[in-house]
């Protein structure tokens, strides 16, 4: 209803035909408009209710007002803590992330033989279950009787780490297995989709203008695969402020916290604490911070993304 | 140096509970425990499990790859007010953690009456197949000439008639990916399935691969090389599927013909 | 609830619901949303005391169906699935629909408790009855405890004291005592024999023999080699980085020395003082300073077990559960066995006090506070207690049902196929002195044993910090953990 308040104004200054396109806009996005307002606005509206409640999930939620934004603020042991880990890791894994499976998407489209099999290769550890996997990883970097350490200390005879188990390695080993399942999946993909979208006559008349492979890249991949990575940048930023999974099973945000994420204390304090208030001011801090950067992204994304019909 | 998980999935799950703690570990079994893989499969009943995933996982990705398509199509090729706005709203959907949605949303199936049913896991992934899809396509739309539309319309093709005669046939790589994409996440969704399904023949596959886990006050044995066993029987579908649809990426984009 | 209505009632709700939010956003209270009003109204009706309707005799009452959550699959299928027959012969109207969430029961009863549809009855640890009491999830069984003789004279005289005690809270039980487990030390006999040392069960009756000082002595008689992968530690008390360490290992060698985590109320927190001192540090000397007992830092990390160690014959002494025979002898034992001869002995005495401890953590069945049928519930929480049910635990959980009547025939077969002669009657005798899992209604366990988990493994147990100030540390912060908690308990 607000919406349509602001919408009006708009709405009068459009042409008849212009009016017509927003309709059938409007007609074509209409299953998500509909689904949205079904299955999803009520849970997010009442859960930013709770967020100003006190809601201990099994009492109907009372009115407090900013209290649990001000406790998450200025009070909580464990809110900057946690939220320190987890821009460590979207700083680190983001990035990282992006270019290793850019470069490995690269690399698999020089069309050579038995590219089939390297993609399926590439991609198969972002399929194992996440509950197979957590128990995987941690026989692979068990100090004790891990593969890693074994490989370790058959190459050079000094003991690996401890892994997971250690306060100053476990967010590395982490971040090495979220890198390691997720460099050849669903990212590199799209990238490749991208890659070989780029039609071949481009790069050949870049040659003929005798533009070097540095040249080529910046002016003619990159922007044409700029999309994809615009895709990517702002679903890794959301997700990997999200990160929970493999913390929740292999770690359990240990050791000493040294993994503590955000997700996995609001996680705590929804279901472990019945603290259903205060998760949910936690969730709207996230999704807040989140959307910010979202849009942000969105709006910078005009200075360097490059769409071939952008309207 | 990528294979070695997977490997090392198929490898253990060939193991005897012994040989899984020995050290240094060996790369193979010492004996290859094959009945794992009938033991996974009866232990968990994985034959009602993969008909529940299949229904699920078939409605959504079909449905959900065609609505997504339809809305994409929305937002990249029309000018309406507030569209930069909606989109971001669309985006939005995915940043809230599910932890703290989960109750309201579980009280609207319960309404319904959709609990301990599949109905719940398909039919909001129908409308539109969320985010990440339209997004995925949205981007993808994005990157197609806008002439094709223009030379169609001339023609006197309708808005639909362009998504299907135009879009469709250049999209088939990026649609071939949100397929994908969107069979992977609904074959392992876990959070929704195990909050909505309580009887056993509803379940999906994921929670009869968490079924054996083990936990230290479990009765019974450990049951950790028939989960490595379980997650192989589970992988498989996904490898056969990317499998097929290897050539939809790889096939050459139309567009490039068309430009200049 | 009639469906054709909800449909309506649904979207009415949604748009509704959207609004009061929005409304909510603007920065007006809004009446509470449609799903905390539901579970209030379930719970408002279901909160009273309701009389049974007179403990139905076997075969009266009408055709009932109650659903019944096993905490696991694998327990469902091991013990729940025998126990149905014997409720469908006690009482024939009853149906009991087993539903074993997979994974994670705690969030999902608490999802299902918010919307209204929990089950009606349920299985869990002790450490998590309290906190589930005080979120007012369980429904007393007492008065229809009251009303059935046989049931008051079984928990007289066959059930195990401590169990009835931690079920209970402020004299109303809450469950039925499913699982009962003493806590002793399983050894290593052929190291034992190496060593020349004589074995702990023929002096474990003797303070002067088995204590504290002996127990280091054995502990690093049976140590062989040195570092990490050495060929044996004498002895590990730690367990797995989890809130079981206080239930399974170390926290007994607390008790016996005289400390205690809570009142027994759980109004307060009370690990401090020198008790609590002595024993953390008893444990910490046994690691660094005796160097007899795996580095925590190490072993504490994921997965590897004690039972993995014991079994490998790469530990001599552990302190144990009873359920820790199944990795021996049970369903869990190595498919090549176990390589050695093991036995069991009670655990040793502290030498101040002249006490040995046990800290009891079953399991018990509850009856909630949503089911809509409670008589129907408690018919199943009767079978539950009935001997036979108890014998079906006794035989096929791994640990002893709560009902002493079931122990004999258990003695007889040596805890279930253990070796000839093995001495599973220390496992009976260590019944005696238990007390019940240190629990609180304002915190679940996990909440309330965080600081110290992380603490005691993080820090004490790898000798990075004092034992005074790490006991400190967790006093400091538990107690703020318990204040908040008390603030926040539903009235």
């Amino acid at each position: 209803m607000a919406a349509r308040a602001v919408a009006l104004p708009a709405w009068r200054s459009l042409t008849p035909a212009r009016r017509r396109e927003a309709l059938q806009g409007l007609l074509f996005i209409s299953p998500w408009l509909v689904g949205f307002l079904a299955f999803t606005a009520y849970p997010m509206l009442a859960s930013l209710y709770y967020s100003f409640s006190a809601y201990k999930i099994l009492a109907p939620p009372v009115w407090v007002g900013l209290r649990n934004y001000a406790y998450a603020f200025n009070g909580d042991p464990l809110f900057w803590l946690s939220v320190q880990r987890t821009v460590i890791w979207v700083v680190v894994t983001v990035p990282l992330g992006i270019f290793g499976s850019l470069l490995a998407a690269v690399l698999l489209n020089r069309g050579l033989k038995g590219t089939n099999l390297y993609r399926t290769a590439f991609f198969l550890p972002s399929l194992t279950p996440t509950v197979a996997a957590a128990l995987l990883w941690t026989w692979i970097l068990n100090p004790r009787f891990g593969i890693a350490n074994a490989a370790i200390e058959g190459l050079t005879g000094l003991r690996g780490p401890n892994w997971l188990a250690d306060i100053d390695w476990a967010l590395p080993s982490l971040a090495m297995i979220s890198l390691w399942t997720a460099i050849g999946g669903n990212r590199m993909l799209i990238f490749l989709a991208g890659l070989q979208g780029i039609p071949q006559e481009l790069y050949e008349a870049a040659r003929v203008d005798g533009a070097g492979p540095i040249r080529t890249w910046w002016n003619i991949t990159v922007p044409l695969i700029s999309p994809a990575i615009f895709f990517n940048l702002v679903l890794g930023i959301i997700f990997s402020f999200r990160v929970f999974a493999f913390a929740f099973v292999v770690t359990e945000g240990g050791p000493a916290r040294a993994t503590y994420f955000y997700a996995l204390h609001l996680y705590t304090m929804a279901f472990r604490s019945f603290d259903m208030g205060y998760g949910s001011a936690l969730a709207w801090i996230l999704f807040l911070t989140v959307l910010v950067l979202t849009v942000l992204n969105m709006q910078l994304s005009k200075r360097w993304v490059y769409y071939e019909s952008l309207r | 140096m990528f294979v070695f998980p997977f490997f090392w999935t198929v490898s253990s799950s060939l193991k005897s509970p012994r040989d899984i703690l020995t050290y240094p570990p060996p790369l193979l079994p010492a004996v290859f425990k094959w009945s794992n893989y009938p033991d996974a499969w009866t232990t968990v009943e994985f034959g009602p499990y993969f008909l529940n995933s299949t229904i699920v996982t078939g409605a959504t990705v079909i449905g959900g790859t065609a609505s997504g398509l339809i809305v994409a199509y929305g937002f990249a090729r029309f000018r309406f007010p507030m569209r930069d706005a909606l989109f971001a709203l669309c985006l939005s959907t995915l940043m809230l953690p599910p932890e703290v949605t989960i109750i309201p949303l579980y009280v609207i199936f319960k309404n319904l009456g959709w609990l301990d049913t599949l109905t719940p896991l398909i039919v909001p992934s129908l409308l539109g197949g969320g985010a990440f899809t339209i997004f995925l396509l949205r981007q993808f739309i994005l990157g197609l000439p806008f002439d094709l539309d223009e030379a169609a319309t001339i023609d006197g093709a309708s808005k639909l008639r362009i998504l299907f005669d135009v879009i469709v046939p250049n999209a088939k790589p990026a649609l071939a990916a949100a397929a994908v994409f969107s069979f992977i996440n609904h074959w392992n969704e876990f959070f929704q399935a195990l909050i909505f399904l309580n009887s056993k023949k509803n379940y999906t596959i994921p929670l009869g691969l968490y079924s054996l886990r083990t936990y230290a006050g479990d009765p019974g044995e450990p049951k950790d090389q028939l989960l490595m066993a379980g997650s192989v029987i589970a992988t498989l579908p996904i490898i056969v599927l990317f499998f097929a649809a290897q050539r939809y990426f790889v096939q050459g984009i139309v567009t490039s013909g068309l430009k200049g | 609830m009639n469906r054709h209505m909800t449909r309506r009632a649904v979207l009415e709700l949604v748009l509704g619901g959207s609004a009061a939010a929005l409304l909510a956003a603007c920065g007006q209270a809004a009446a509470p949303t449609a799903a905390p009003a539901a579970t209030s109204a379930a719970a408002s009706t279901s909160g009273q005391a309701s009389k049974p309707a007179a403990a139905a005799p076997a075969s009266g009452g009408a055709a009932a169906e109650i659903v019944f959550w096993p905490r696991s699959p694998s327990e469902s299928q091991v013990v729940w699935e025998k126990i149905i027959p014997i409720q469908q012969k006690m009482f024939p109207e009853l149906k009991v629909n087993l539903q074993a969430p997979p994974e994670d029961f705690n969030g999902k009863f608490l999802v299902a408790f918010a919307g209204g549809t929990a089950p009606d009855s349920g299985v869990t640890g002790l450490s998590a009855f309290r906190s589930y009491i005080g979120k007012k999830m369980l429904k007393t069984i007492q008065p229809y405890v009251n009303s059935d003789a046989d049931v008051k004279k079984m928990l007289q005289d066959d059930y195990v004291p401590s169990a009835t005690l931690g079920y209970s809270l402020k004299g109303e039980l809450y469950a039925t005592p499913t699982v009962s487990e003493a806590v002793v030390v399983f050894y290593n006999k052929d190291a034992m024999t190496q060593a020349g040392l004589t074995p702990p069960r023929e002096i474990d009756d003797d303070k002067s023999k088995w204590n504290w000082d002996t127990f280091v002595e054995y502990a690093k008689k049976l140590t062989k080699g040195t570092g990490f992968r050495r060929e044996r530690f004498g002895a590990m008390v730690t367990f797995a980085r989890d809130t079981f360490g206080v239930s399974q290992s170390w926290g007994n060698f607390s008790y016996a020395r005289g400390a205690r985590f809570l009142d027994p109320d759980g109004e307060n927190w009370t690990f401090t003082g020198k008790e609590a001192e002595e024993s953390i540090q008893w444990i910490v000397d046994l690691i660094y300073k005796h160097d007899a007992h795996p580095d925590v830092g190490e072993a504490a990390s994921a997965n590897v077990l004690d039972r993995a160690f014991f079994q490998n014959g790469q530990v001599a002494m552990v302190s144990e559960g009873e359920y820790f025979s199944r990795y021996l002898w049970g369903t869990g034992k190595p498919s090549n066995g176990i390589p050695f001869a093991y036995d069991i002995a009670q655990m040793p005495f502290n030498p101040t006090t002249g006490k040995r401890t046990n800290i009891y953590h079953g399991n018990g069945s509850f009856l909630t506070t949503q089911s809509k049928n409670p008589d129907a519930t408690w018919k199943w929480l009767r079978t539950i207690f009935s001997q036979d049910a108890q014998q079906v635990i006794t035989n096929f959980w791994g640990t002893r049902g709560a009902h002493r009547g079931t122990y004999d025939s258990w003695l007889k077969s040596f805890g279930n196929g253990g070796p000839p002669g093995i001495n599973v009657q220390a496992i009976v005798k260590a019944d005696a002195d238990t007390y019940p899992f240190p629990t609180t209604p304002y915190l679940t366990p996990q909440a309330l044993l965080e600081p110290t988990m992380r603490v005691m493994y993080d820090n004490v147990f790898q000798n990075k910090q004092k034992v005074a100030d790490g006991l400190a540390q967790i006093d400091k912060e538990t107690k703020a953990l318990l204040e908040k908690g008390k603030a926040e308990l539903p009235k």
